[in-house]
């Protein structure tokens, strides 16, 4: 019998380390356009453009990498593109284009930034599959139609020493779903006095999809209040199967919609004050304890 | 017990490992698409290594005539929009054959973006970007095949067809976690034209799950969230649906021809003027507000 079960659990392990392998193949440059190799840099010719080593710069204000064509993809390959330097009321952004089209961000792991990346204006934008931590003011900020963020790691935003803007790990405007992101911390100015802070902010009126994302650590300042999922104005947004984990600050809210036009549907939320407030609501799960 | 919960801890590591990223090593490419129009004739992976544009107006950019074929753009532009808003092209056909797989595509302004249809099957859909062409996105009519992970968007204005569609299917096939935003038919000279996102044409067995459709905005005419036509026991289930609220008439999920065989379920449909008609339906969401 026992050998049986060693076999089995062999058989079990092979498999899965098999498995494991085959999804994490190694990245290859082949289909790289051109190379990043220093920062700051301008993009300005569409295709795919990578990384292939860290790259770090002390700017304060500016962008690390200006994107000005359509149609670009930045591989980052992982690497990381660093603004720690910058300090701590740093306003660069990582990854910046304004008015282009079809934009996608992927593999980047975008450190210190006032936003790591910032897509204002065009359309068709993906940012998909970073690391994004120690922004200053917003780790994503999306700004465009028919965008996706998804399946990112934005931890410890905010902390800027000057703005009154409150923060958020995810900045979003108009039809944008943001989509199976995690966002953990968020901390608002220190010398705002009575600061919010956001997970995700939908804050234009939009008809986007806000799903399956996980939201924990807010830290507002004075009497400032936590929300996790701000919705702003009266757009169709759908919110659903997100999980949001608060700390019972006084005034939280787990999402909180500027219009009962905006859906929650099945969110667990635990630790906050308020569970759904403004938004049209079913099948949430509320943990009042 | 003990090996099954070893099993289920070494089954949940390997799903929280990253998953596979794009093909972005050319070494599994049979050969490259460096000019269009062109035509496959070779079984194989058929890859882009660059932005590819054309402005011929009928006919396709890449045709397909052989099976077991994949074509990986590689997240490269395969663009018709220089065709204008007459354009008769098809950004990527193939007709009767079996086994196509279309990924990693930014496919743009061609009437339908990719059309695989005849006798044959088990084609894959996925990962592309469909922007701006003037008829429909994605076209998929065979057997077993899968429609997943796509955004289609800007859909529509063409002059040489009436109404638009984000994703039509026929066959038996999965449309799966794909967003369609933004349908803009022009009127025909009756003065109407059709908006939907997802079209299902005998369609039975297949499901439509976890996919996101919005900015449905017809010049005139009706608009339709999903709709199937003599499809059967299909399966709707989990998807975001956005209406426009008025003033043409709007549909979220339409199953009028299948009189309460297909079966909806845990949909959130919001801004419709009929959230449903003829599904057998089970905790749907409405957002009538």
């Amino acid at each position: 019998m026992r050998i049986s079960q060693f076999l089995i659990l062999g058989v079990l392990c092979a498999t899965a380390l098999a498995w494991a392998g085959n999804s994490r193949a190694a990245e290859g440059y082949d289909n790289c356009s051109g190379f990043i190799d220093a920062l700051p840099a301008t993009i300005s010719s569409q295709g795919v453009w990578c990384l292939r080593k860290n790259l770090s710069t002390s700017i304060a204000s500016g962008d690390a990498i200006s994107v000005l064509a359509n149609n670009v993809t930045i591989d980052c390959n992982n690497f990381k593109v660093g603004g720690l330097a910058g300090g701590p009321d740093t306003a660069a952004a990582g990854i910046h284009a304004a008015s282009r089209q079809n934009i996608t961000i992927r593999h980047c792991n975008m450190r210190g930034f006032g936003s790591g990346v910032m897509l204002i204006g065009g359309g068709g934008h993906i940012v998909e599959d970073n690391t994004i931590d120690n922004s200053t003011r917003a780790g994503i900020a999306v700004s465009a139609q028919f965008s996706t963020v998804r399946r990112n790691r934005v931890r410890d935003s905010g902390g800027a020493l000057t703005g009154a803007e409150p923060n958020a790990g995810i900045v979003v405007g108009g039809d944008v779903d943001v989509i199976g992101n995690i966002v953990s911390g968020v901390a608002a100015n220190p010398a705002a006095g009575d600061a919010d802070v956001y997970g995700i902010r939908m804050a234009e009126p939009g008809d986007g999809s806000i799903s399956g994302n996980r939201i924990s650590a807010l830290a507002p300042v004075g009497a400032g209040i936590a929300v996790a999922i701000k919705v702003e104005g009266s757009g169709r947004a759908i919110i659903r199967d997100n999980h949001l984990m608060g700390v019972a600050d006084p005034g939280s809210v787990a999402v909180l919609c500027g219009g009962n036009r905006n859906t929650a549907r099945d969110n667990i939320m635990g630790g906050y004050l308020t569970g759904i407030s403004g938004c049209l609501s079913d099948g949430d799960t509320f943990n009042g304890f | 017990m003990r090996i099954l919960h070893v099993g289920s801890v070494l089954l949940i590591l390997s799903v929280l490992l990253p998953a596979a990223q794009a093909a972005e090593s050319y070494d599994n490419c049979t050969g490259f698409i460096d000019t269009i129009p062109a035509t496959i004739g070779t079984q194989g992976v058929w890859c882009l290594r660059k932005d590819l544009s054309t402005a011929i107006s009928s006919g396709a950019a890449i045709t397909v005539a052989v099976n077991n074929v994949t074509i990986d753009c590689n997240d490269f532009k395969l663009g018709g929009l220089a065709a204008g808003a007459a354009t008769d092209t098809v950004g990527i056909s193939s007709e009767g054959r079996s086994n196509i797989i279309v990924q990693h595509c930014n496919i743009r302004g061609f009437r339908r973006g990719a059309i695989l249809f005849g006798t044959g099957g088990g084609h894959v859909v996925e990962g592309n970007r469909f922007d701006g062409n003037t008829e429909s996105g994605v076209t998929v009519l065979g057997a077993g095949s899968l429609v997943r992970d796509n955004l289609v968007f800007r859909t529509g204005g063409s002059t040489a067809a009436t109404g638009a569609v984000g994703i039509y299917v026929g066959g038996g096939v999965d449309v799966i976690d794909n967003t369609v935003s933004g349908l803009f038919p022009l009127a025909r000279e009756d003065g109407y034209g059709v908006a939907t996102g997802i079209f299902a044409d005998f369609n039975a067995g297949g499901s439509f799950i976890g996919n996101r459709v919005r900015g449905l905005s017809p010049e005139a005419g009706s608009a339709y969230g999903i709709s199937l036509h003599m499809s059967g026991r299909m399966v709707v289930q989990d998807n975001d649906l956005v209406g426009n609220d008025g003033p043409s008439y709007s549909v979220g999920i339409s199953c009028n021809s299948d009189q309460y065989q297909a079966t909806s379920r845990g949909n959130v449909i919001s801004g419709f003027e009929q959230p449903m008609t003829y599904c057998f339906s089970d905790r749907n969401t409405t957002n009538s507000n």
